[in-house]
Parts: C-alpha cells; structure tokens; sequence
C-alpha cells in the first residue's frame, strides 16, 4: 500500500482536487482510528453483554466501524456519531445472537468476581460489606428485563438518554422510566 | 416531577442528576432540594447506586483482553485503507469527466515520458532504491520500538548465538496487513525485532517490522551484526543500554556504519 504522506503531494504532481480527496479519506481514517480507540472497551463490553464471546464481539465492532466509515464518506449526518455506533453494535450482536443462538444475555456477568475488584485499602469487615453490597447490585441487575438492563447500560457508558433512546430504539420517556425503575431498585438494595 | 405528597419522584431526581431536566423544572427540582432533607437523601441514594452501577458494570471486562487491541486495530485500519477507493483511478475517472483536466494529464504524461527518456538510469537506480528505503527502515509511526525493564546481567548472560524468540504467524499477518503488504511476501521477508530481545526488546507490534532477507546488503544478516555489535559494547561499558537501544530503533543503518566504520556491510 501506497502511504500517502503530505511530503508526496508536490512529487507526484497530482491536480489539487485529487490530493484533496486523497486527503479527506486520510482524515476520515485517522478520525474512525481515534474513534474506535475510545469507544472499543465500552462497544466490547456493550457487545458482550448480549452473550456474544469476546472474539465475536470484536468482530461485531470492526464491522460497526467499518459501517461507520461508509457512512461518513458518503456524507451522512455525523451528529450523536457516539449513538450510532452504539446503535449499529446493538443491532450487529442482535443479530449474531439470534444467528448463533447464544442463550445467556449475561455470560460475562456470572463469571465476574465482584471480590476481584474491591480495594485493598478497605479493612476485612468493610471489604466482606463491599462484597454483599455488590453481590446484592448484581442479582438485582439479572433479575431486571432485557430492556432496562440495556438503558442502565448505556446510562453507565455515559450516553445521554436521546442517544440510550436511539440504541434502544424507545421514546425518551420511556428511557427516562426505564431508568428511574432500574435504579430505584438498585437503590433499594442498596439500603438494605 | 412531583408526587402526590410534594416530594421529587425517583424518575424527577434521576433526570435532575442526568442533567436531563429542562431548565425550568431543573431549578424547580433544586429549589426543592434544598429545603426537602427527604429528597436530598433519596438523591444521594440514587446517585450512589449509579455510582457502584457504573463501577461494577466498567470492571466487567478484564483489562487483560485489550492485549491483543492493537492487532485488531491494524486490522481495522488494513479493511479502511481496503474499503477507500484507489487515489489513481479516482484521479484517472475525474480526468476523463473534464475535458480541460484531460489535456493537462495528457501534456504532462508526454511532458514526463520525454524527461524519462533523456535520464536512462532513472528508473534503474532511482526508482529500485527509493522502494529499498522504504523497506530497509521501519515505518516510525507503526514500528517506533518497544523494550522492556531488563537488567544488564540479564542483557550479558545471552549468548549471542541465541535466537530472537519466534513471531507467530497471526502476528506476523498483523505486521504484514499494516505494512499494507501481501502475505506472501512471508518468504521475502522477515518479521524481525527492531530492538532486539537480547537489547530489550519487547514481542509488541510496536516493536516488528517486516525486514528484507536477501535483497539488499542492508538485510536481516547485517542487522544480526550489528545487534551481536551492540551487546558487546553495552556488555563492555562501552555504551550504555539506553543509548544502544535508541541508536537502533532510530536507524539502525547509520547505527552500523558508526559501530562498525564502514560504509557498507562487509
């Protein structure tokens, strides 16, 4: 492959408009580049939530940016991008889930260990509470429905809820019910 | 916002915390706030539980499979530069739409086979030799080097006669795809260490390119040299560790020339 740096630019005597073009779709690499750099782990963790392994999930995000990138180039509205990929993942692992018939939409959940991730800094009594207190977060979290898991998901991605809306495909209103039910819930516990 | 005992419902709060509330009810809802202890703490409840939420939600990935992220997104990169339409034939097709922009490719195709023809020995010397540059020295933003903490006992104790560890095929793929070259150059080249292993070196992609074995006397041989060159000096007190390893990362070409004086491998 030809690296197409700006120092080529004056040798190869191209007209202008072509260099432009050459430039654009440069731009456009580096920015879906940058993109896939901050939005990989929360896209994977997003993507494997519906059960799909990680490799799949992997595979479901190249193919979401690759999407991305046809999407832009064809000069498509590149407002709420963020959305959009969350949108476009959603819908890829849907359908990898339905294809595979992959049966657990939390997979990766059973085989967290809320222990692993407490602080050292805490005291045993203190950490066996931090221990419960997670454990009791994580039943309450399985025992909810597959809708409202997602809206709490993408809420803990830090997606605004015309975003969560547009992923989920539901009104703002119901996003907005969707999550006060959820965390209603989990704040219940939480006092318990 | 509210119910039916003036208290902010849980939906309220939450869109309070979001920032989701319009301005108005935003500041009806903190009015409240501040005089309601009720609310305040029913707020605080719920932004704790999104709080732990969010923190047990991030930690279910294990941070151990981003490993492998930079092989995937060399993969990603190798479909983008696929997926672009080829800058020649996006030039060629525009062209053939204008006829002005025809004429003047034309004039300057016949303007360059003319200046071609009066240099014989351009497309013998000049042209092989800027492809061999491109090869003979890594790519820096694709392969700026990698090393790990080593101890210099450790450094000395390898003999130079041990191999660089192997690179497996999927890596060297990897290398390959981002070099946008063919796999099938695998018999051309070699994935080598740009730092070697014995200097440091780490198995990163960061740390590989795809070295010409034969080609050129500038090959994976007179690298071999030069690596067993700088070991013995680092080993001697000649040049420290640090040095050595920056001088081969940087170009390792005039790094063998300086360590060696000579102009050409022997």
């Amino acid at each position: 492959m030809l690296r197409l740096t700006s120092d080529a630019a004056p040798e190869m005597s191209l007209p202008q408009f072509c260099w432009t073009d050459i430039q654009r779709e440069s731009a456009l690499e580096l920015e879906i580049l940058t993109l896939y750099d901050s939005l990989r782990l929360p896209l994977l963790r997003y993507s494997v939530s519906f059960g799909v392994p990680v490799a799949d999930g992997e595979d479901i995000i190249q193919e979401a940016f690759l999407a991305l990138f046809d999407h832009l180039r064809k000069g498509r509205p590149r407002n709420h991008l963020r959305g959009w990929i969350f949108r476009v993942t959603h819908n890829l692992a849907l359908k990898r889930c339905r294809f595979h018939r992959y049966q657990s939409a939390w997979i990766v959940w059973e085989d967290f260990r809320p222990e692993e991730y407490v602080s050292d800094e805490l005291n045993p009594e203190q950490i066996a509470m931090e221990r419960e207190r997670r454990a009791k977060l994580l039943a309450i979290y399985k025992a909810l429905s597959e809708n409202d898991r997602r809206c709490l998901q993408l809420r803990a991605e830090g997606l605004t809820y015309r975003e969560i809306s547009n992923v989920v495909g539901a009104s703002l209103g119901a996003v907005s019910n969707s999550l006060a039910r959820s965390l209603s819930r989990l704040a219940l516990s939480d006092q318990r | 916002m509210f119910d039916h005992n003036g208290h902010l419902t849980d939906e309220g709060l939450i869109l309070l915390i979001d920032g989701e509330a319009s301005h108005a009810s935003a500041d009806e809802a903190l009015a409240h706030c501040a005089e309601c202890l009720a609310c305040r703490s029913r707020r605080t409840q719920l932004e704790q539980a999104l709080a732990t939420f969010a923190d047990l939600y991030s930690s279910t990935i294990n941070p151990q499979i981003l490993e492998p992220g930079l092989e995937r997104r060399a993969e990603l990169r190798a479909q983008l530069a696929t997926a672009s339409p080829k800058p020649p034939a996006a030039w060629l097709g525009r062209l053939a739409q204008s006829r002005g922009y025809l004429f003047s490719a034309m004039a300057i195709l016949v303007f360059t086979i003319l200046a071609l023809s009066r240099t014989n020995t351009f497309i013998q010397n000049r042209l092989p030799s800027a492809q061999t540059a491109l090869r003979l020295l890594p790519d820096r933003a694709l392969t700026p080097g990698a090393i790990q903490a080593v101890d210099l006992t450790e450094v000395c104790l390898t003999q130079p006669e041990d191999l660089d560890p192997a690179v497996p095929l999927s890596v060297r793929k990897t290398v390959f795809q981002e070099y946008g070259m063919n796999v099938a150059k695998d018999n051309d080249y070699q994935v080598d260490y740009l730092i070697n292993p014995q200097l440091g070196g780490t198995r990163d992609i960061r740390n590989l390119w795809p070295e010409p074995y034969g080609s050129t006397v500038w090959n994976a041989h007179a690298k071999d040299a030069l690596e067993d060159r700088l070991q013995h000096m680092v080993c001697n007190r000649q040049i420290d560790l640090a040095s050595a390893q920056r001088e081969i990362a940087t170009d390792w070409i005039t790094a063998y020339k300086k360590y060696f004086h000579a102009d050409n491998p022997a």
